[in-house]
């Protein structure tokens, strides 16, 4: 029972993986990122290290998502490449 | 991103329901950073990630006003401080450096009533400074991003 | 450049997935990484430290010296990033010095 819900966690890891490498608008990357670290404290919380989950769950998906849009807002908000 | 927020519901969400409830989950973490998972980082990144949240609702105006970046810097150099204070009290007993065994911390035992050994309450004293270290620059930063938006 | 991309990250990727089976399962008590210094640090826990938490007793004690560089860096961070971001305080006249002066302590002093 447990594997699935780690497939199916690192299955949402890698798609929003991509989905915010490939998105132009960068605020929209930053909320893919977000899901990113969300997916990625799950996973290690299941994995027994639940120190790690708490600074990724904290880190990841809280003050840096919040750093970024700062910095973003101040300078243009799509990508060129 | 800088500007206050007046919606009610926002701000009964935000101040009643989450940010004191994220305040004292942190300080859990930070208290029990000894027998439960946590410690000194995770509790400052917790706490900080709470005051960023009520400084979005509460906008630049009113945010910064309650604790400032000279309060904040101060607060990041006494973390600092309390680490490096705590690595060189067990050099003057003769032991090596960040050796909590030799701290002179008996006492606290029969204060407060339970039996830790030494190097556990060296390691609540260093969770503390780095709590204290993580928290201020994680808000130190905030800060000093959105000053420029809320200036121009 | 694309089918270049692709040639060689997918033999890579080929290659790490089966390389990752001869890998010891997830928390197995005998593979090579939990024999070597493991059993020394849980017993060193038990009989100094007598705290529940292996990982703070070896993040704060064992590792001390480690987790006190990792602090500083992060304290570093806070001061580069209040030297690159601060701003002069403002003038008498309510503005902020132009924008090529307005951040830097040499700014600052200058406006003093």
């Amino acid at each position: 029972m447990v594997w699935e819900i780690e497939l199916a966690l690192f299955g949402l890891l890698v798609l929003s993986a991509v989905v915010a490498l490939s998105l132009r608008d960068l605020i929209a990357a930053v909320a893919a990122l977000s899901v990113y670290s969300f997916m990625a404290a799950a996973l290690l919380a299941m994995m027994g290290a639940v120190d790690v989950a708490l600074t990724e769950a904290a880190l990841g998906a809280g003050i840096t998502v919040v750093l970024f849009i700062g910095a973003i807002s101040v300078m243009h908000r799509r990508s060129v490449d | 991103m800088t500007e206050q927020h007046d919606s009610i519901i926002l701000n009964f969400v935000v101040r009643v329901l989450l940010v004191p409830f994220i305040f004292v989950f942190g300080l859990y973490v930070l208290v029990h950073g000894e027998a439960s998972p946590g410690g000194g980082f995770q509790a400052g990144a917790i706490v900080a990630a709470g005051l960023v949240l009520a400084r979005l609702t509460a906008g630049a105006e009113h945010g910064e006003s309650r604790l400032s970046t000279g309060v904040l810097v101060w607060l990041a150099s006494a973390g600092i401080t309390i680490y490096l204070v705590t690595g060189i009290v067990p050099m003057l007993m003769g032991a090596s450096y960040l050796d909590y065994g030799v701290l002179p911390l008996e006492w606290f035992n029969a204060v407060a009533g339970h039996e830790r050994t030494n190097r556990a309450m060296g390691i609540f004293i260093v969770e503390a400074g780095i709590f204290m270290g993580v928290f201020s620059v994680l808000v130190i930063m905030y800060d000093h991003l959105t000053q420029r938006l809320s200036d121009d | 450049m694309r089918w270049l991309t692709a040639v060689l990250l997918i033999p890579l990727a080929a290659l790490l997935i089966y390389v990752s089976g001869d890998l010891p399962d997830r928390g197995d008590p005998d593979a090579p990484a939990n024999l070597h210094i493991s059993p020394e640090l849980v017993a060193l826990t038990e009989r100094d430290i007598k705290i529940p938490n292996l990982v703070s007793a070896v993040l704060a004690d064992v590792r001390g010296y480690d987790t006190l560089g990792e602090t500083l860096v992060i304290f570093t961070a806070g001061l580069a990033v209040l030297l690159v971001l601060m701003r002069g305080p403002r003038r008498a006249d309510g503005t902020r010095p132009s924008a090529n002066t307005r951040s830097g302590p040499s700014a600052r002093s200058r406006d003093r």
